[in-house]
């Protein structure tokens, strides 16, 4: 499974009905796309550090806005040494 | 909307703008949050012109209200600060102005004319996002009030992630000011304690060894949110009649059909070891720390009426917080059996 496809089924847990697969496409906007408000990009950030093993500042949450960004944001954080 | 969108400003309530306060609480509450001053511009200016509120308003690039930050002095310490709503209209919930209000609180409480000892924080559990920020401004959990809430009192249907019909909150706390005075430990507590209180100021913490007094009367100080059924006292003193208020304090929750009964004890107090043995003796279990509460630190106690928490619907951030949670169940296993 990729990043990508990690993330989309986060998502997709936190949104439950209001998304369907075919909303999450890489260039699709978190916030104006998907919906995520502030409450569920807490979430997310919650479940994507459980998810890929990180710590993200809130900072660096705060700067991701399509999917396709915080795709690259974990596959790059994932591949820092540890 | 950019998520960082600069055209927001927050601003100072001031006769201009107070108007604009019970707009935004209208776009989420509708006309039925509680505190009815919210609604009524003379009555948010009369609580800061009086000292007990501070407030931000944020306003869009056109100047339409988008959120509101406050904090509002808490009783018995009239140098305790509570944070206190932190709202965003709907229509904003995409942007980063909830973050902004919660730093400009942050600046708030830093402001010397304020005079604050420190500023306590009651995150709900039913969501991460208070809990990270929060954190994120260097606040340090310090006690879980288990089933504070009721979960329906969440009416925009979002809020309450967890879906739980009571919501447990974590109690923050960041402080201003250093702390004086002996205080002291229960035993069955001392190691959390310390652990709750060494992120803060430095303390002179012992054990506590004293028996109950044998002179004097109890006093305290209650807040009865009937809608919410929590009931909070603060005990400043214990005296001689310790059992008794104890047992007068469960007969009444029962009355009132309270389903979160708290109780914080004065840490100032030696003879607080042997109220807290009687108040686990009774069924109350640990809940942790509220710092400063008394001006110095106050120790909850909890129970909770008929009621089994659903702690895996807890949504805790820190690991201090999971720890608290974990030695609550314990406590209350051990005083309750359960």
């Amino acid at each position: 499974m990729t990043t990508m496809d990690k993330l989309c089924e986060l998502i997709m847990k936190l949104k439950k009905k209001g998304l369907s697969a075919e909303d999450l496409k890489p260039e699709a906007d978190l916030r104006n796309d998907l919906n995520l408000d502030s409450l569920d990009m807490a979430e997310l950030l919650i479940m994507s550090e459980e998810a890929f093993s990180i710590k993200m500042p809130l900072d660096d949450a705060a700067e991701l806005t399509s999917l396709r960004d915080a795709a690259d944001y974990f596959d790059r954080r994932m591949a820092e040494p540890r | 909307m950019k998520p960082t969108d600069t055209s927001f400003r927050i601003e100072p309530i001031s006769p201009e703008n107070a108007h604009h306060v019970g707009t935004v609480f209208r776009a989420i509450y509708g006309e039925s949050f509680p505190v009815r001053y919210v609604y009524q511009p003379d009555g948010v200016l009369r609580e800061i012109e009086a000292g007990r509120l501070v407030s931000g308003l944020a306003l869009d690039g056109d100047g339409l209200p988008a959120g509101y930050v406050s904090m509002f002095r808490v009783s018995p310490n009239a140098r305790l600060w509570e944070a206190g709503n932190m709202v965003v209209v709907p229509r904003y919930a995409q942007t980063d102005i909830a973050l902004r209000l919660v730093r400009y609180g942050f600046d708030l409480l830093m402001d010397p004319v304020i005079d604050a000892d420190g500023m306590l924080s009651e995150a709900v559990c039913c969501h991460y996002f208070t809990q990270i920020h929060t954190a994120n401004i260097g606040m340090a959990d310090c006690g879980i009030a288990l089933d504070q809430l009721a979960g329906d009192s969440f009416k925009d249907g979002k809020s309450n992630k967890a879906g739980t019909d009571r919501v447990s909150c974590v109690i923050g706390f960041m402080e201003v000011t250093d702390p004086s005075g002996p205080e002291y430990m229960p035993a069955p507590y001392e190691e959390m304690v310390r652990r709750l209180l060494a992120p803060l100021r430095p303390r002179a913490l012992s054990p506590s060894m004293a028996s109950l007094p044998a002179e004097g009367i109890t006093h305290q100080d209650e807040t009865h949110y009937a809608s919410a059924r929590t009931w909070k006292v603060s005990v400043p003193t214990v005296g001689r009649d310790w059992p008794e208020v104890v047992a007068d304090l469960l007969n009444q929750a029962a009355q009132r059909r309270v389903i979160s009964l708290q109780v914080t004890v004065d840490m100032a107090c030696p003879h607080i070891g042997a109220a807290v043995a009687e108040l686990r003796e009774r069924g109350f279990f640990f809940g942790g720390v509220i710092p400063r509460r008394f001006g110095s630190d106050g120790l909850l106690m909890q129970t909770l009426f008929d009621r089994e928490t659903d702690c895996d619907a807890i949504k805790l951030y820190s690991q201090t917080a999971k720890d608290l949670l974990a030695f609550i169940r314990s406590d209350r296993e051990t005083v309750q059996g359960r």
